[in-house]
Protein backbone atom coordinates (compact mmCIF):
# COMPACT_ATOMS: atom_id res chain seq x y z
CA UNK A 1 0.00 0.00 0.00
CA UNK A 2 2.65 2.22 0.76
CA UNK A 3 4.27 1.70 -2.35
CA UNK A 4 1.55 2.47 -4.42
CA UNK A 5 1.46 5.94 -2.72
CA UNK A 6 4.79 6.67 -3.70
CA UNK A 7 3.85 5.59 -7.26
CA UNK A 8 1.24 8.19 -7.08
CA UNK A 9 3.12 11.04 -6.16
CA UNK A 10 6.06 10.20 -8.74
CA UNK A 11 3.65 10.55 -11.15
CA UNK A 12 1.95 13.55 -9.83
CA UNK A 13 5.65 15.00 -9.41
CA UNK A 14 5.99 14.73 -12.98
CA UNK A 15 2.91 15.73 -14.17
CA UNK A 16 3.93 19.03 -12.25
CA UNK A 17 7.14 18.96 -13.95
CA UNK A 18 5.51 18.69 -17.34
CA UNK A 19 3.12 21.19 -16.92
CA UNK A 20 5.62 23.56 -15.24
CA UNK A 21 8.04 23.13 -18.20
CA UNK A 22 4.87 23.84 -21.13
CA UNK A 23 4.35 27.20 -19.24
CA UNK A 24 8.03 27.76 -19.16
CA UNK A 25 8.45 26.95 -23.29
CA UNK A 26 5.39 29.00 -24.37
CA UNK A 27 6.55 32.28 -21.98
CA UNK A 28 10.18 31.90 -24.11
CA UNK A 29 8.83 31.30 -27.68
CA UNK A 30 6.69 34.72 -27.43
CA UNK A 31 3.68 32.98 -26.68
CA UNK A 32 0.49 35.44 -25.10
CA UNK A 33 0.39 33.82 -21.61
CA UNK A 34 -3.43 34.35 -20.25
CA UNK A 35 -2.49 33.20 -17.45
CA UNK A 36 -0.67 36.27 -16.38
CA UNK A 37 -1.96 37.90 -19.47
CA UNK A 38 1.75 39.53 -19.61
CA UNK A 39 3.08 39.74 -23.20
CA UNK A 40 6.51 39.41 -22.91
CA UNK A 41 9.13 38.89 -25.51
CA UNK A 42 12.25 36.92 -23.35
CA UNK A 43 12.19 38.67 -20.52
CA UNK A 44 11.55 42.58 -22.42
CA UNK A 45 8.12 44.02 -22.21
CA UNK A 46 7.01 47.11 -24.10
CA UNK A 47 7.58 50.22 -21.43
CA UNK A 48 4.16 53.00 -21.54
CA UNK A 49 4.62 56.84 -21.45
CA UNK A 50 1.12 58.31 -20.50
CA UNK A 51 0.36 61.77 -22.09
CA UNK A 52 -1.66 64.19 -20.61
CA UNK A 53 -5.43 64.15 -20.90
CA UNK A 54 -6.83 66.16 -24.14
CA UNK A 55 -10.23 67.09 -23.65
CA UNK A 56 -11.09 69.31 -27.14
CA UNK A 57 -13.89 71.02 -27.45
CA UNK A 58 -15.56 68.96 -25.10
CA UNK A 59 -16.06 70.86 -21.45
CA UNK A 60 -14.22 68.93 -19.16
CA UNK A 61 -13.83 70.31 -15.71
CA UNK A 62 -10.27 70.33 -15.70
CA UNK A 63 -10.00 68.35 -12.30
CA UNK A 64 -11.58 65.73 -14.07
CA UNK A 65 -8.30 65.88 -16.38
CA UNK A 66 -5.72 65.65 -13.90
CA UNK A 67 -7.58 62.78 -12.00
CA UNK A 68 -7.86 61.06 -15.36
CA UNK A 69 -4.32 61.48 -15.60
CA UNK A 70 -3.15 60.31 -12.52
CA UNK A 71 -5.50 57.52 -11.85
CA UNK A 72 -3.83 55.93 -15.86
CA UNK A 73 -0.60 56.17 -14.13
CA UNK A 74 -1.61 54.11 -10.68
CA UNK A 75 -3.96 51.69 -12.71
CA UNK A 76 -1.18 50.80 -15.36
CA UNK A 77 1.36 50.51 -12.69
CA UNK A 78 -1.11 48.01 -10.97
CA UNK A 79 -1.25 45.41 -14.21
CA UNK A 80 2.39 45.14 -14.23
CA UNK A 81 1.72 44.72 -17.83
CA UNK A 82 4.41 47.17 -19.08
CA UNK A 83 8.03 46.75 -17.63
CA UNK A 84 8.19 50.86 -16.70
CA UNK A 85 5.01 53.48 -16.60
CA UNK A 86 6.58 56.81 -17.35
CA UNK A 87 4.72 60.28 -16.47
CA UNK A 88 4.56 62.79 -19.40
CA UNK A 89 7.78 64.86 -19.96
CA UNK A 90 9.87 62.42 -18.24
CA UNK A 91 13.44 62.44 -19.44
CA UNK A 92 14.37 59.39 -18.12
CA UNK A 93 11.76 57.71 -20.84
CA UNK A 94 14.38 59.32 -23.07
CA UNK A 95 16.78 56.25 -22.89
CA UNK A 96 13.94 53.59 -22.98
CA UNK A 97 13.93 51.48 -25.67
CA UNK A 98 10.66 50.13 -26.63
CA UNK A 99 8.50 52.69 -25.38
CA UNK A 100 4.92 53.33 -26.39
CA UNK A 101 3.33 56.71 -25.63
CA UNK A 102 -0.75 56.34 -24.34
CA UNK A 103 -2.80 59.30 -25.63
CA UNK A 104 -6.53 59.94 -24.16
CA UNK A 105 -8.50 62.18 -25.17
CA UNK A 106 -12.28 62.83 -23.99
CA UNK A 107 -14.82 62.82 -26.40
CA UNK A 108 -18.14 63.34 -24.52
CA UNK A 109 -18.58 64.38 -21.15
CA UNK A 110 -21.68 64.68 -18.70
CA UNK A 111 -20.98 66.04 -15.74
CA UNK A 112 -24.07 64.36 -13.46
CA UNK A 113 -24.49 65.61 -9.88
CA UNK A 114 -24.46 62.94 -7.04
CA UNK A 115 -27.42 64.70 -5.50
CA UNK A 116 -29.97 64.04 -7.97
CA UNK A 117 -28.69 60.86 -8.09
CA UNK A 118 -29.27 60.02 -4.48
CA UNK A 119 -32.95 61.40 -4.90
CA UNK A 120 -34.10 60.22 -8.53
CA UNK A 121 -31.88 57.17 -8.59
CA UNK A 122 -32.73 57.59 -12.45
CA UNK A 123 -31.27 60.86 -13.15
CA UNK A 124 -28.16 62.59 -12.73
CA UNK A 125 -25.75 59.82 -13.88
CA UNK A 126 -22.06 61.53 -15.16
CA UNK A 127 -20.93 59.45 -18.30
CA UNK A 128 -17.18 60.12 -20.11
CA UNK A 129 -16.12 58.69 -23.21
CA UNK A 130 -12.87 58.91 -24.27
CA UNK A 131 -10.80 57.35 -27.01
CA UNK A 132 -6.64 56.17 -26.52
CA UNK A 133 -4.23 55.13 -28.81
CA UNK A 134 -0.92 53.38 -28.23
CA UNK A 135 1.87 55.02 -29.96
CA UNK A 136 5.56 53.86 -30.71
CA UNK A 137 8.12 56.85 -30.87
CA UNK A 138 7.56 56.96 -34.82
CA UNK A 139 3.66 57.85 -34.62
CA UNK A 140 2.87 54.38 -35.26
CA UNK A 141 -0.50 53.35 -33.85
CA UNK A 142 -0.36 50.46 -32.00
CA UNK A 143 -3.12 49.87 -30.27
CA UNK A 144 -6.21 52.43 -30.10
CA UNK A 145 -9.94 52.13 -28.98
CA UNK A 146 -12.71 53.59 -27.29
CA UNK A 147 -13.86 53.01 -23.35
CA UNK A 148 -16.34 54.36 -21.83
CA UNK A 149 -16.94 55.03 -17.98
CA UNK A 150 -20.07 56.31 -15.84
CA UNK A 151 -21.36 56.75 -11.78
CA UNK A 152 -25.35 55.91 -11.94
CA UNK A 153 -25.65 54.81 -8.56
CA UNK A 154 -23.71 55.73 -5.26
CA UNK A 155 -20.60 57.28 -4.96
CA UNK A 156 -19.08 61.21 -6.12
CA UNK A 157 -18.78 62.40 -9.88
CA UNK A 158 -14.94 62.20 -9.46
CA UNK A 159 -15.01 57.87 -9.32
CA UNK A 160 -15.92 58.32 -12.56
CA UNK A 161 -12.18 59.38 -13.88
CA UNK A 162 -10.90 55.90 -11.99
CA UNK A 163 -13.80 53.98 -13.70
CA UNK A 164 -12.52 55.36 -16.83
CA UNK A 165 -8.71 54.62 -16.41
CA UNK A 166 -9.45 51.46 -15.08
CA UNK A 167 -11.69 50.37 -18.21
CA UNK A 168 -8.41 52.02 -20.16
CA UNK A 169 -5.83 49.75 -18.32
CA UNK A 170 -7.75 46.39 -18.19
CA UNK A 171 -8.78 46.92 -22.50
CA UNK A 172 -4.72 47.47 -22.96
CA UNK A 173 -4.01 44.18 -20.66
CA UNK A 174 -6.29 42.52 -22.12
CA UNK A 175 -4.93 43.21 -26.17
CA UNK A 176 -2.00 41.65 -27.51
CA UNK A 177 0.53 43.97 -28.81
CA UNK A 178 2.93 43.39 -31.02
CA UNK A 179 6.50 42.18 -30.54
CA UNK A 180 8.54 45.64 -29.75
CA UNK A 181 11.68 44.28 -32.16
CA UNK A 182 9.32 43.55 -34.74
CA UNK A 183 7.62 47.09 -34.66
CA UNK A 184 11.13 48.68 -34.43
CA UNK A 185 12.17 46.76 -37.71
CA UNK A 186 9.22 47.41 -40.08
CA UNK A 187 9.40 51.44 -38.82
CA UNK A 188 12.73 51.24 -40.11
CA UNK A 189 11.08 49.72 -43.54
CA UNK A 190 9.13 52.24 -43.56
CA UNK B 1 -4.01 144.06 22.00
CA UNK B 2 -6.75 142.18 23.45
CA UNK B 3 -5.22 139.12 24.58
CA UNK B 4 -6.64 135.70 23.26
CA UNK B 5 -7.88 132.35 25.63
CA UNK B 6 -9.43 130.55 22.54
CA UNK B 7 -9.16 130.31 19.47
CA UNK B 8 -10.87 128.30 16.89
CA UNK B 9 -10.26 128.03 13.23
CA UNK B 10 -13.00 126.65 11.44
CA UNK B 11 -12.11 126.14 7.92
CA UNK B 12 -15.56 125.61 5.82
CA UNK B 13 -14.68 124.39 2.75
CA UNK B 14 -17.82 124.97 0.22
CA UNK B 15 -18.51 122.54 -1.72
CA UNK B 16 -19.27 123.15 -5.60
CA UNK B 17 -22.76 125.16 -5.44
CA UNK B 18 -23.83 123.44 -8.99
CA UNK B 19 -22.03 121.65 -11.12
CA UNK B 20 -19.99 123.15 -13.87
CA UNK B 21 -21.41 126.62 -12.89
CA UNK B 22 -18.60 127.31 -10.18
CA UNK B 23 -15.21 127.08 -10.81
CA UNK B 24 -13.92 127.91 -7.16
CA UNK B 25 -13.96 126.22 -3.45
CA UNK B 26 -13.88 128.75 -1.05
CA UNK B 27 -12.03 128.27 2.55
CA UNK B 28 -13.10 131.04 5.31
CA UNK B 29 -10.94 131.06 8.25
CA UNK B 30 -12.80 132.71 11.57
CA UNK B 31 -11.01 133.26 14.33
CA UNK B 32 -12.57 134.13 17.87
CA UNK B 33 -11.28 136.35 21.06
CA UNK B 34 -12.63 136.75 24.60
CA UNK B 35 -14.53 139.89 23.84
CA UNK B 36 -16.86 139.71 20.67
CA UNK B 37 -14.65 140.69 18.29
CA UNK B 38 -15.44 142.02 14.66
CA UNK B 39 -15.57 138.96 12.85
CA UNK B 40 -12.55 138.85 10.30
CA UNK B 41 -13.57 136.51 7.66
CA UNK B 42 -11.30 136.49 4.42
CA UNK B 43 -11.30 134.14 1.35
CA UNK B 44 -8.98 132.96 -0.96
CA UNK B 45 -9.68 131.36 -4.28
CA UNK B 46 -8.13 128.27 -5.60
CA UNK B 47 -8.51 127.76 -9.00
CA UNK B 48 -9.96 123.66 -9.53
CA UNK B 49 -7.14 122.71 -11.15
CA UNK B 50 -5.13 122.97 -8.45
CA UNK B 51 -7.51 121.85 -5.81
CA UNK B 52 -7.37 118.66 -8.10
CA UNK B 53 -4.01 117.97 -8.46
CA UNK B 54 -3.49 118.16 -4.81
CA UNK B 55 -6.26 116.17 -4.12
CA UNK B 56 -4.27 113.56 -6.61
CA UNK B 57 -1.46 114.09 -4.88
CA UNK B 58 -2.71 113.58 -1.96
CA UNK B 59 -4.48 110.40 -2.67
CA UNK B 60 -1.41 109.18 -4.27
CA UNK B 61 0.65 109.18 -1.28
CA UNK B 62 -2.05 107.27 0.30
CA UNK B 63 -1.58 104.78 -1.48
CA UNK B 64 1.83 104.57 -1.51
CA UNK B 65 1.57 104.27 2.49
CA UNK B 66 -1.04 101.53 1.96
CA UNK B 67 1.38 99.85 -0.27
CA UNK B 68 4.43 99.93 1.80
CA UNK B 69 1.90 99.12 4.96
CA UNK B 70 0.88 96.15 2.70
CA UNK B 71 3.99 94.85 1.64
CA UNK B 72 4.84 94.22 5.59
CA UNK B 73 1.55 92.43 6.18
CA UNK B 74 2.01 89.99 3.43
CA UNK B 75 5.75 89.82 4.64
CA UNK B 76 4.28 88.62 7.92
CA UNK B 77 1.72 86.61 5.95
CA UNK B 78 3.98 84.62 3.72
CA UNK B 79 3.39 81.33 5.86
CA UNK B 80 -0.43 80.74 5.70
CA UNK B 81 -2.09 76.77 6.33
CA UNK B 82 -5.23 75.36 5.08
CA UNK B 83 -6.85 72.62 6.40
CA UNK B 84 -7.05 70.11 3.04
CA UNK B 85 -7.84 66.60 2.40
CA UNK B 86 -5.31 65.16 -0.31
CA UNK B 87 -7.44 63.28 -2.94
CA UNK B 88 -4.99 62.21 -4.88
CA UNK B 89 -1.95 62.52 -6.35
CA UNK B 90 1.05 62.41 -4.29
CA UNK B 91 2.64 58.88 -3.65
CA UNK B 92 3.57 59.35 0.27
CA UNK B 93 0.60 60.34 1.89
CA UNK B 94 -2.49 58.32 1.32
CA UNK B 95 -5.30 59.14 -0.45
CA UNK B 96 -7.92 61.14 1.00
CA UNK B 97 -5.71 61.63 4.06
CA UNK B 98 -6.36 65.12 5.73
CA UNK B 99 -3.17 67.51 6.53
CA UNK B 100 -2.12 70.60 6.15
CA UNK B 101 -1.13 73.11 3.03
CA UNK B 102 1.22 75.55 4.03
CA UNK B 103 2.47 78.35 1.47
CA UNK B 104 5.69 79.56 2.70
CA UNK B 105 8.05 81.49 0.92
CA UNK B 106 8.51 79.71 -2.58
CA UNK B 107 7.03 76.22 -1.30
CA UNK B 108 4.36 74.18 -1.06
CA UNK B 109 4.37 71.85 1.78
CA UNK B 110 1.57 69.14 2.83
CA UNK B 111 2.01 67.56 6.34
CA UNK B 112 -0.84 64.42 6.58
CA UNK B 113 -1.63 63.32 9.59
CA UNK B 114 1.06 60.66 9.83
CA UNK B 115 3.49 63.84 9.63
CA UNK B 116 4.65 62.57 6.12
CA UNK B 117 5.33 65.98 4.64
CA UNK B 118 5.65 66.56 0.79
CA UNK B 119 7.23 69.96 -0.14
CA UNK B 120 6.38 71.35 -4.07
CA UNK B 121 8.46 74.80 -5.60
CA UNK B 122 6.43 76.85 -6.53
CA UNK B 123 8.62 77.78 -9.30
CA UNK B 124 7.94 73.92 -10.95
CA UNK B 125 3.96 74.47 -10.60
CA UNK B 126 2.84 74.54 -14.38
CA UNK B 127 -0.72 74.77 -13.30
CA UNK B 128 -3.60 75.60 -10.69
CA UNK B 129 -6.97 74.78 -11.25
CA UNK B 130 -10.14 75.44 -9.29
CA UNK B 131 -13.03 73.81 -9.20
CA UNK B 132 -16.46 73.72 -7.19
CA UNK B 133 -17.75 70.46 -6.46
CA UNK B 134 -20.80 69.34 -4.50
CA UNK B 135 -21.56 65.94 -3.02
CA UNK B 136 -23.45 64.28 -0.85
CA UNK B 137 -22.33 63.98 3.16
CA UNK B 138 -22.46 60.96 5.36
CA UNK B 139 -20.32 58.60 3.31
CA UNK B 140 -21.52 54.88 3.31
CA UNK B 141 -23.49 54.93 6.76
CA UNK B 142 -25.29 57.89 5.38
CA UNK B 143 -26.26 56.18 2.23
CA UNK B 144 -27.27 53.11 4.47
CA UNK B 145 -29.01 54.48 6.49
CA UNK B 146 -31.35 56.75 3.89
CA UNK B 147 -31.82 53.52 2.28
CA UNK B 148 -33.43 52.17 5.34
CA UNK B 149 -36.02 54.92 6.09
CA UNK B 150 -39.12 54.21 4.83
CA UNK B 151 -41.77 55.40 1.61
CA UNK B 152 -38.35 57.28 0.30
CA UNK B 153 -37.59 59.15 2.95
CA UNK B 154 -34.08 59.05 2.02
CA UNK B 155 -34.50 60.78 -0.55
CA UNK B 156 -35.89 63.54 0.99
CA UNK B 157 -32.87 63.75 3.33
CA UNK B 158 -30.44 63.28 0.27
CA UNK B 159 -31.38 66.94 -0.87
CA UNK B 160 -30.39 68.44 2.42
CA UNK B 161 -27.68 66.33 2.83
CA UNK B 162 -25.17 67.70 0.45
CA UNK B 163 -22.41 69.86 0.98
CA UNK B 164 -20.35 72.01 -1.35
CA UNK B 165 -16.61 72.35 -1.92
CA UNK B 166 -13.63 73.61 -3.76
CA UNK B 167 -11.52 70.68 -5.65
CA UNK B 168 -8.09 72.60 -6.39
CA UNK B 169 -5.94 70.95 -8.94
CA UNK B 170 -2.10 71.76 -8.99
CA UNK B 171 0.25 70.10 -12.38
CA UNK B 172 3.70 70.42 -11.62
CA UNK B 173 6.79 69.28 -12.87
CA UNK B 174 9.93 66.72 -10.83
CA UNK B 175 13.57 67.07 -11.52
CA UNK B 176 12.98 64.35 -14.27
CA UNK B 177 10.68 66.57 -16.18
CA UNK B 178 7.78 64.39 -15.25
CA UNK B 179 4.37 65.98 -14.91
CA UNK B 180 2.26 65.39 -11.80
CA UNK B 181 -0.91 66.09 -10.69
CA UNK B 182 -2.13 66.57 -7.42
CA UNK B 183 -6.05 67.23 -6.03
CA UNK B 184 -7.16 68.75 -2.94
CA UNK B 185 -10.32 69.22 -1.16
CA UNK B 186 -11.33 72.24 0.39
CA UNK B 187 -14.15 74.06 2.54
CA UNK B 188 -16.06 75.55 -0.22
CA UNK B 189 -14.53 79.20 -0.29
CA UNK B 190 -11.05 78.16 0.83
CA UNK B 191 -9.73 77.47 -2.82
CA UNK B 192 -10.39 80.81 -3.64
CA UNK B 193 -7.50 81.80 -0.74
CA UNK B 194 -5.30 79.54 -2.02
CA UNK B 195 -5.97 80.26 -5.65
CA UNK B 196 -4.74 84.22 -4.84
CA UNK B 197 -2.25 83.51 -2.31
CA UNK B 198 -0.33 81.53 -5.35
CA UNK B 199 -1.06 84.31 -7.71
CA UNK B 200 0.50 86.67 -5.41
CA UNK B 201 3.70 84.32 -5.13
CA UNK B 202 4.11 85.30 -9.05
CA UNK B 203 1.52 82.53 -11.00
CA UNK B 204 -0.53 83.78 -13.86
CA UNK B 205 -4.06 83.55 -14.25
CA UNK B 206 -5.67 82.38 -16.96
CA UNK B 207 -9.36 81.02 -18.04
CA UNK B 208 -10.67 77.46 -18.66
CA UNK B 209 -14.36 76.12 -19.44
CA UNK B 210 -15.25 73.40 -16.47
CA UNK B 211 -18.28 71.04 -17.39
CA UNK B 212 -21.04 73.16 -15.92
CA UNK B 213 -20.00 76.18 -18.60
CA UNK B 214 -18.78 78.27 -15.54
CA UNK B 215 -15.32 79.65 -16.16
CA UNK B 216 -12.65 78.31 -13.97
CA UNK B 217 -9.30 79.68 -13.34
CA UNK B 218 -6.58 78.05 -14.76
CA UNK B 219 -3.30 79.52 -12.81
CA UNK B 220 -0.32 79.18 -15.01
CA UNK B 221 3.55 79.97 -14.03
CA UNK B 222 5.06 82.61 -15.68
CA UNK B 223 8.53 81.79 -15.79
CA UNK B 224 7.35 78.76 -18.19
Amino acid sequence: MAASNKDVFRVLSVLVLLVAQSFASGRHSGTFNKGSRAWSIGDTKWSVQVEEVESGDVHLDPVFRVAIYEHLLTELERTTYFKDVWRSGDRLADSEGDLLILKVKVNKFDAGSETKRAVTTVAGATKITAEFGLETRRGQTVKKGVVNADVRWFGENMKVTRSLARNIASKIKNSKLPEPDVTRTSARVH
Amino acid sequence: MPQLRQITNRCETHELLKRNSVKIARVTIQMRSRKPMKKKSFSFAVPIQQALMSAALLFLSITLCVEAFGDDAAAKQQKCTFQVKAVLGFSNSNAGGAGSLTVEHDLLRFENKKQQVTLVSLASIESVVLSEQNKQVGGVPMTLGKAAVPFGGGRVVSLISHKKYDDIAITYRDQDGGIHGVIYELPAGEGLKLEKLIVSHGMHVGTQVSSNGAADQEISNGSK
